[in-house]
Formats: C-alpha cells, sequence, structure tokens
C-alpha cells in the first residue's frame, strides 16, 4: 500500500496578470514576487506588484463600466452570477487543487473553501428579491413613501492569504448583484486562486470593467485607497491594517468593512461530552494550519474536566498527520510561507520563555519527500497564564495554550479580557450554561458545541471589538445592505 | 488512476476511495460485456457498468457539495484493505469466474458504503452512502441469483 498524491494542476503558472476592462494584462511593474507552494517551498509562480497607476486604470475602468451596469435588470445581472456558479461547479477539483497549491492547506479544507465560495454566489443570485425596497402608500392624505436600494459605484475588496478563494466571494458577488462595478486585490503571497476565478469571469462574459482584477501590495492597496472613484472597501486581514483601511476610508467618507485579527478561546465546561468534543476540538486548533480567523487558540479547561481533557487533545493532536494537502490522507498542511513559520515558531519560543509547559512540540516535524516545507507539527502548551504572549497574541499557527480556570465566570472574564472579539465556543451539555455563555460573551460568533463557527452565506459574518471595525458584515443582507444606498422617495400628485 | 492508501482518515479520502472504486468497478463490467464467455448477459453488464458511472458521477457531486468546513473533523476506523478486490481484468475470464468476481465487488463495495456512512458526519453524504449500499445489495442478489441458475458448462472459457 502506498499514499497517493492528487495531480499538481501545473507545476508553474508563470507570471500572472491583471485583469481589467475584460482583459488579461502585463503590469509594467518592476517589482516582481515569487509566489511559493509552501509545501515544496519552491516558486510555483510570480506575481507583479502593480503600480499606482494600474491601480488607478482599474478604477477607471469599473467607474466607466458603473452606469451601463447599474442599468441591467438585477435579474440579467444575477445571470451572469449563474453562469459564474455553473463553471466553479465544472472546474471545482482545479481550483481546490490550485489553492493546495499557493496557500498549504488540504484538500479537503481547499474543497470546503471553495463550495463557501460558491454559496455566496448562490445567495447572491437571489438580489432580485434580497435588493428590493419597501414602501407605504398614504403616509399622509395622498402621499405615498417608499424605500429604492441603489447601487453606489466602485468598490473593492483588499483580501487574505489563508482563503485566497473565498474571501473575495464574500463581498464580490453581492457587489455586482446590486449594480456596482468591482476590485479584487489578491493577497501577494496567494494570488493564483483569484487568477483561476477571473479565468472563470472571464468565460462567464461580465461586460468589460464590472469585474477587475489587479495584483499588488500596500502600494496598490493605498492607490485604492486614496481614489475618490472608490466607494467603499472590504478588507480581511490583521487589526493592525484593518484599523489603518478603515481609518482611511473615513478620513475620504468612504464605506469600509474591516474584518481583522483575533484570539478565539473555546471553553469546555467539565459536563462537556469529551469523545465528541476532541476530533471538534482538533479541527478547530488545527484545520488550516491554524490559520484561519475562527482558528481556536487558547483551551480554557473549567474543573475537573482538565486532566482528561488535556490527556485526549494530546494524545489526538499527536496523531494528526501532518503533509502535503493534496495528499488525501493528509490532515494538516504546512503553514503558508517560511517568514510566517519563523513568526509561529518565535511565539512557540516565547511561550516557553515565560514559562508555560510545552507538553507537544511540534517544531521538530519532517515531512518525508517535502524536506524543505513550512510544516510545523501540532503543538500543545499547558500551564498558560492569561497574561502569557501565546495566551494573548495572535498565533496564527497550529499552536493551543491551554489555561486551567475554576467556573465559566472567570472563562468569561478572561475571553472579554482581550482586545479581539471574533470568536468563542462553549462544549457543554448544559442548556443553561450555553445560554449564559452565548448571552454574555461579547464575541461577534460564538458556537456551542462548534468549534469552528463560520457563518454560512446567508448570515453575516460576525465580529466586533479590535476583530472589526465597520458597521455591516460581509455575506447575507448585510452585504446588500453595505453596497446599496437607501433612497427615499415621497410621491403626492396632483 | 487507482488510490490505494492504507486508512481513509479524512472526508475527501473516502470519497476518493468510492469514487476509485466505482470507476474500478465500471471498467470491469465494461470488460465483462465484451467477454465472449458472457455474451448472454451481455447487456446486464453493461447496464451495469453504466449504473457504476451514474455512481461515480453521484459520488463526485457528493464530494463537491458537502464539505462542510465546520465539522470536517478526523474520521478513524476505515481501512481499505478491508474493501478492495483484487479486480483482474474480465475480457477473458469465464463466466462463472466474472459472476463470482462481481460479487464479491458488491460485496465489498455495500460493506464498505455501510461502514463509512456510520462514520460521515455529514449527514446527505450518509445518505448518499445507505442508498449505495442498498444499490449494491441488490445487485449482490441479482449475481446470486445469476450463480445459481449456472451449470458447470457456463465454466468453461
Amino acid at each position: 500500500m502506498q499514499s497517493t498524491i492528487l495531480p499538481e494542476v501545473r507545476r508553474h503558472y508563470g507570471r500572472i496578470k491583471n485583469y481589467v476592462k475584460g482583459r488579461w494584462v502585463d503590469s509594467k511593474s518592476t517589482q516582481i514576487l515569487d509566489v511559493v507552494n509552501p509545501a515544496r517551498a519552491e516558486a510555483i509562480a510570480q506575481v507583479p506588484l502593480s503600480t499606482r497607476e494600474e491601480a488607478q486604470e482599474a478604477v477607471q475602468a469599473a467607474k466607466d463600466a458603473f452606469w451601463e451596469w447599474r442599468e441591467t435588470p438585477p435579474l440579467s445581472r444575477a445571470r451572469y452570477l449563474f453562469r459564474l456558479k455553473d463553471l466553479m461547479e465544472e472546474r471545482f477539483e482545479e481550483l481546490a487543487r490550485v489553492l493546495v497549491q499557493e496557500e498549504g492547506k488540504t484538500i479537503d479544507e481547499a474543497r470546503g473553501e471553495i463550495r463557501r465560495g460558491i454559496e455566496n454566489v448562490e445567495m447572491a443570485t437571489g438580489i432580485p428579491s434580497l435588493m428590493m425596497g419597501y414602501g407605504l402608500e398614504d403616509i399622509a392624505p395622498q402621499i405615498d413613501e417608499e424605500v429604492v436600494r441603489q447601487p453606489l459605484g466602485v468598490f473593492c475588496v483588499v483580501a487574505p492569504f489563508n482563503f485566497p478563494s473565498m474571501v473575495s466571494l464574500w463581498f464580490m458577488p453581492y457587489a455586482v448583484a446590486c449594480g456596482n462595478t468591482f476590485i479584487v486585490k489578491p493577497s501577494e503571497q496567494v494570488p493564483l486562486s483569484q487568477n483561476k476565478l477571473f479565468e472563470l469571469i472571464d468565460q462567464a462574459g461580465f461586460p468589460p470593467g464590472v469585474v477587475n482584477l489587479v495584483n499588488g501590495a500596500k502600494d496598490t492597496v493605498d492607490a485604492l485607497l486614496e481614489d475618490p472613484g472608490i466607494k467603499g472597501v472590504s478588507f480581511v486581514g490583521s487589526t493592525q491594517v484593518g484599523r489603518y483601511i478603515y481609518r482611511r476610508c473615513a478620513e475620504q467618507g468612504k464605506r469600509a468593512q474591516c474584518q481583522c485579527g483575533a484570539k478565539n478561546f473555546m471553553v469546555v465546561m467539565p459536563d462537556a461530552d469529551l469523545d465528541r468534543t476532541i476530533p471538534v476540538l482538533i479541527t478547530s486548533f488545527y484545520g488550516c494550519a491554524g490559520e484561519r480567523c475562527l482558528s481556536g487558540s487558547v483551551l480554557l479547561a473549567v474543573g475537573d474536566i482538565y486532566e482528561p481533557l488535556k490527556r485526549k487533545f494530546v494524545e489526538a493532536s499527536s496523531k494528526l498527520k501532518v503533509g502535503y494537502g493534496l495528499d488525501e490522507t493528509v490532515q494538516m498542511g504546512p503553514v503558508v510561507s517560511a517568514r510566517h513559520k519563523q513568526r509561529v515558531l518565535g511565539y512557540i519560543e516565547k511561550g516557553v520563555q515565560e514559562g508555560a509547559k510545552l507538553i507537544l512540540d511540534g517544531r521538530k516535524t519532517r515531512v518525508e519527500g517535502y524536506p524543505n516545507g513550512y510544516f510545523i507539527g501540532p503543538t500543545v502548551f499547558d500551564q498558560v497564564s492569561p497574561d502569557m504572549t501565546i495566551a494573548k497574541e495572535e498565533i496564527f499557527g497550529p499552536v493551543a495554550s491551554i489555561i486551567r480556570v475554576p467556573d465559566l465566570d472567570r472563562a468569561i472574564e478572561i475571553i472579554h479580557a482581550s482586545p479581539y472579539g471574533n470568536s468563542s465556543a462553549i462544549f457543554t451539555r448544559s442548556g443553561k450554561a450555553a445560554r449564559e455563555f452565548k448571552y454574555r460573551v461579547l464575541c461577534g460568533n460564538i458556537g456551542i458545541n462548534i468549534g469552528i463557527v463560520a457563518p454560512m452565506a446567508f448570515f453575516p459574518f460576525g465580529g466586533c471589538k479590535d476583530s472589526f471595525f465597520g458597521d455591516l458584515h460581509g455575506q447575507g443582507k448585510d452585504a446588500v445592505d453595505f453596497f446599496t444606498e437607501k433612497k427615499i422617495v415621497i410621491t403626492r400628485w396632483f | 488512476m487507482v488510490l490505494e492508501l492504507a486508512e481513509l482518515t479524512t472526508f475527501g479520502a473516502v470519497l476518493g476511495f468510492a469514487i476509485n472504486m466505482e470507476s474500478r468497478v465500471e471498467k470491469f463490467y465494461e470488460d465483462a460485456a465484451q467477454n465472449p464467455n458472457c455474451s448472454e448477459t451481455r447487456v446486464y453488464f453493461a447496464s451495469l457498468a453504466e449504473q457504476a458511472k451514474r455512481h461515480r458521477m453521484i459520488l463526485e457531486r457528493t464530494r463537491r457539495e458537502n464539505v462542510a468546513e465546520m465539522i470536517l473533523e478526523p474520521i478513524t476506523g476505515l481501512k481499505t484493505g478491508d474493501y478492495l478486490t483484487d479486480v483482474k481484468p474480465s475480457k477473458r475470464l469465464d463466466y462463472l469466474d466474472v459472476i463470482r468476481l462481481g460479487l464479491e465487488l458488491q460485496r465489498k463495495a455495500e460493506r464498505f458504503y455501510l461502514d463509512s456512512s456510520g462514520r460521515i458526519s455529514l449527514v446527505e453524504a450518509a445518505r448518499i452512502f445507505r442508498r449505495l449500499a442498498k444499490e449494491a445489495a441488490g445487485r449482490e442478489a441479482e449475481l446470486k441469483a445469476l450463480l445459481d441458475k449456472a451449470t458447470p458448462a457456463d465454466a468453461v472459457a
């Protein structure tokens, strides 16, 4: 018996292009980065860091396309998305494998990500209903009032490295379905998935300029932020950058929704069903190598559950198969880059220095056949205290910190001391404890016996405190609100 | 491509194994339908090949549509060795060997689908597996009936 690895779509994808005004265009930039497969540590493409002028050209193309697109009936706009959905289904496996190649996640995780993206496209096809306004006759004698929703113009997304395919689809389908035009700026570390998606966008036949792709880094983002043609920005990434983007947008009166960093706490109550809870926790802490903004990071063991929880969690963690995500038996892939690996290793070192007890050390993990890959095995710290760096800062890697607490009140205190408010979960068989947790905890996404509290496309993606800047979240009806202006019309006929 | 994995620990690995299993079944019955020793059951074997192809497509769709990120939990207890059949090219096998191998394939498929359905937490995928197990059991009964009707002369190639 031998493991068989699914084939890579291509070993090298060449130098990728921008997609502006319905055409693939080479960037004139002299700043070029390698896109690296994190399992092999080999370059698989080159990405240009587009110039400011190229970003501005994309904005102009999107502006030029706006009026004709907004006059296109919503049902006709939705049909482009139906075509995009069909193409994504047809090329599903290819999209998933490219995603594994550039980001490192497992093939199942990649398929899950593509599926989540498709679900958002599906959701946005309901725009003829979602975008309806409302009205009331006779608000005063013979006077009627109504609300209509109108698109605003050009929007853009600045996307992160951890979900290279899905994140743009939290926003783009809704924006264009509402009649706006759009620019995607993918992470320069993982631009291939968007490149593939835009091949499908091109095939779907969107009118030129309605959806545009500009590769780049900070300069490109700054050019988009500064351009008066941009009406709003969607961002997913770190709190530091999110705060910057939110401030820049506010200064210029642009709309902004910035989904930022996280430190997620998993509370395990004494009455939790451990046999059911452990696999859920494993997925939460180690899924996508801990590079989810919804990943578990701190395990709060309440009372007597501490010893059996620790034992079983470490045992299950140590059994995870780490390797190249295109091997279907692999359960955890590498982290995204050499630099990110060093960052995570730095946190592990910090944990040791600050006195936490390292009871499972993933630093020495090696994967046969991939000697240079950016692998870190599951890592568990015990005897962590809330003031330690590893308990406070976002690590974004497969590192779990166990803190023992006497009761639920103390667990909630620790959660509330964190500046972040992205996600927290409780594992219990008590409805009372679950209700109290749901009611009191200040986090945008709450899990009850769920480890990855990932809202479906028809719900907004929550987040509060330093995990979210803005009012309207991504996905669902919030997205429709974000991408439309509500116009009031009061009518009286003489 | 034949995937040979020691243990099926992920949703993708389970579905991938099932898809490859149906591909092997499809090829086996396609060969059987072209086997001169099986000329009287040619249409029947061709229909089984077609059915296996349909199963493969159902499984591919199931894999695409049912990956739920929040419950991609590790799977335990499924070893491929329990479900693999050494499938020989059936174009020149004698009739009885084709039936016996077909029976073995269906038994293993039924067992695989039943065992897997209990270990996958995704409801729709588990439902599809139970349905495929039932269909495998049906084919098993049909092949058993053919075996019971066969005479020693059928063994002559």
